[in-house]
């Protein structure tokens, strides 16, 4: 049986940290946050906002630090620590990861392109034909083969960098890409969020987002989007924070270091929605409408048609859109190869592959599926369904079976529980165990029973249902016979011989010593 | 902006901004002690396999 190198490690606290930051601050928190907060409850969002952040965010965060530091692997690896049957959960995560990287890339190709078209307002007098006609070449919802060469040659460019960042390994790849992407993304972002709060009409937007709907609270909805939002942009229960965490020296303060990165995406997330809501004012006092009446303020739209349509508006544009679409980029990059390390990670300790050679073997395959997919004229709306199958039912379907399993089946909170404390000088207490074991399962049950069954009986968008047949199902079986036949594969490392750190007594905030 | 948005403001930036400014003030505040830790000397690989 062979044996796996020696596990990487990040060079220090700071490593794990700027990366765990890195993965955690993505798309999501630039062009999802801002339209969710306003159009649920505006400033009386930051209620179940926080809520959720402590309730769901913190606590299944620490699960995955638990999970990776504790059993020291990759996804399949640590689940199969749990137990030999229950790998294939953890084949599943890696399977969302190799979904969404896929196609994560193509905004990145997009992202990229824009920096460039931002230099002389390429898109013209109207971005939104520009983008879905003469960049993607958008066709009606149907399976193609017909390339879009404009979103090719970017994509390829940007496989290669991933090639190379990959190649590089943790320390000198994963951990040197988020130190430098990391400070320049707060650096850029910094930068557009102060032009947009110079904008005549700023004030407006930032009335628009901040003005509290107190009524909102009331509705489930607003609620089960504040647990959404904050569930996915934190990037827990796909595998990215436990094998992140399986990289941290045995000696971690990981306590601590989670709550940093937790609040530092949602520190992230009020400066985007400042930044977009400020812009979004600007645009709506330069059409001599209310914020109230513009469209597209979230996701696709917003970047890449509602931004370019400012950008065209302001004066000093182009730098405002090199700002904008650069830190886009660079969110979404060091996200992208966390996403990319969950799939390698585990590649390479299940069948004993070189990194060099799991990298290369990885990063073609998803590479070559990803342009045969969404390089095409049919990828954004490949990307649309896809994204939204993956994310509502395949991330949530893994974070509900997660904590599920660890807490009612094989019942090792009280274990993880003592890890976490006995690594760290911050403490979780009981309700960590109760937030994770009851509140969880059943909050994130609930919105993916809702979610499913919505999907199910309406459809998603004005999407044909041949087509949501097509592009949902074939994502869900991947999802599900990737999970089974991997597990099922014979492990080529030794995977079972494996002892986790010995639990020792440590002593409280309290100063009583708690016995392991 | 109204008084109520800039009310509503000003708690975001507060809770947030200020959650990530106590929670990096108690991580560097409070390192890891860095002497000897029994944990330092543990081999993963040298136990038979559990189940």
């Amino acid at each position: 049986m062979a044996k796996v190198e020696a596990r990487e490690q990040w060079s220090g606290q700071l490593g794990f940290l700027l990366s765990a930051i890195g993965s955690a601050v993505g798309l999501g928190n630039i062009w999802r946050f801002p339209g969710v907060a306003y159009t649920s409850g505006g400033g009386a969002f930051i209620i179940p906002y926080v809520v959720a952040l402590l309730t769901a965010g913190i606590p299944i965060l620490m699960l995955d630090y638990a999970l990776g530091h504790r059993f020291r692997g990759s996804a399949p690896a640590v689940f199969r620590r749990l137990g030999k049957k229950f790998e294939g959960l953890g084949w599943l995560q890696v399977a969302i990861c190799v979904v969404i990287a896929m196609y994560y890339i193509v905004i990145l190709a997009w992202a990229t392109s824009y920096i460039f078209f931002s230099l002389n307002l390429a898109w013209g007098a109207d971005p939104a034909a520009f983008f879905k006609t003469d960049f993607l070449h958008v066709t009606d919802p149907a399976f193609t083969l017909v390339m879009d060469w404009s979103v090719f040659w970017p994509m390829l460019a940007l496989w290669v960098l991933v090639f190379a960042v990959m190649s590089l390994r943790v320390r000198k790849g994963l951990e040197l890409a988020n130190k430098i992407a990391i400070p320049l993304l707060v650096v850029m972002f910094v930068a557009l969020v102060v032009r947009a709060l110079f904008l005549p009409g700023a004030a407006d937007g930032l009335t628009a987002l901040f003005t509290p709907d107190w009524a909102a609270l009331a509705d489930p909805g607003v609620w089960v989007a504040a647990y959404t939002q904050i569930f996915f942009s934190l990037s827990v229960a796909f595998g990215i924070m436990m094998t992140y965490a399986s990289y941290i020296r045995p000696r971690a303060n990981l306590i601590p270091t989670g709550y940093v990165a937790a609040f530092a995406n949602s520190s992230f997330e009020i400066l985007a929605g400042i930044g977009v809501f400020a812009t979004l004012g600007f645009m709506a006092y330069s059409q001599g409408v209310p914020v109230s009446e513009l469209k597209g303020i979230t996701g696709v739209i917003l970047s890449f048609v509602t931004f370019p349509t400012v950008i065209s508006m302001m004066p000093g544009g182009p730098i405002f859109g090199v700002l904008f679409f650069g830190s886009l980029f660079l969110a979404g990059f060091s996200s992208m190869v966390s996403i990319i390390e969950v799939i390698i990670a585990a590649v390479r300790e299940k069948f004993a592959l070189s990194r060099p050679v799991a990298v290369a073997v990885i990063v073609g395959f998803l590479a070559i599926g990803s342009m045969l997919i969404f390089a095409t004229t049919n990828g954004l709306n490949a990307l649309d369904v896809v994204d939204n199958i993956v994310n509502n039912i395949g991330i949530l379907t893994a974070a509900v079976l997660e904590c599920i399993l660890v807490a009612l089946v094989v019942r090792k909170l009280p274990e993880l529980q003592h890890h976490l404390n006995q690594t760290s000088t911050a403490h979780l207490g009981t309700w960590w165990r109760i937030l994770v074991g009851i509140l969880n399962p059943l909050v994130l049950g609930y919105i993916l029973i809702a979610t499913a069954i919505t999907l199910v009986t309406t459809g998603y968008d004005e999407y044909p249902g041949e087509f949501l047949l097509l592009f949902g199902g074939v994502t869900v079986a991947f999802l599900l016979v990737a999970s089974v036949i991997m597990s099922l594969l014979p492990w080529r490392t030794d995977v079972d011989r494996f002892t986790p750190l010995p639990l020792i007594p440590y002593t409280n905030r309290s100063g009583k010593e708690v016995s392991a | 902006m109204t008084p109520v948005a800039i009310a509503m403001m000003a708690v975001a930036v507060l809770i947030i901004w200020g959650g990530l400014a106590v929670s990096t003030w108690f991580m560097v505040t409070h390192p890891l002690d860095t002497s000897h830790h029994p944990h330092d000397d543990h081999d993963f690989d040298a136990a038979p396999a559990q189940d």
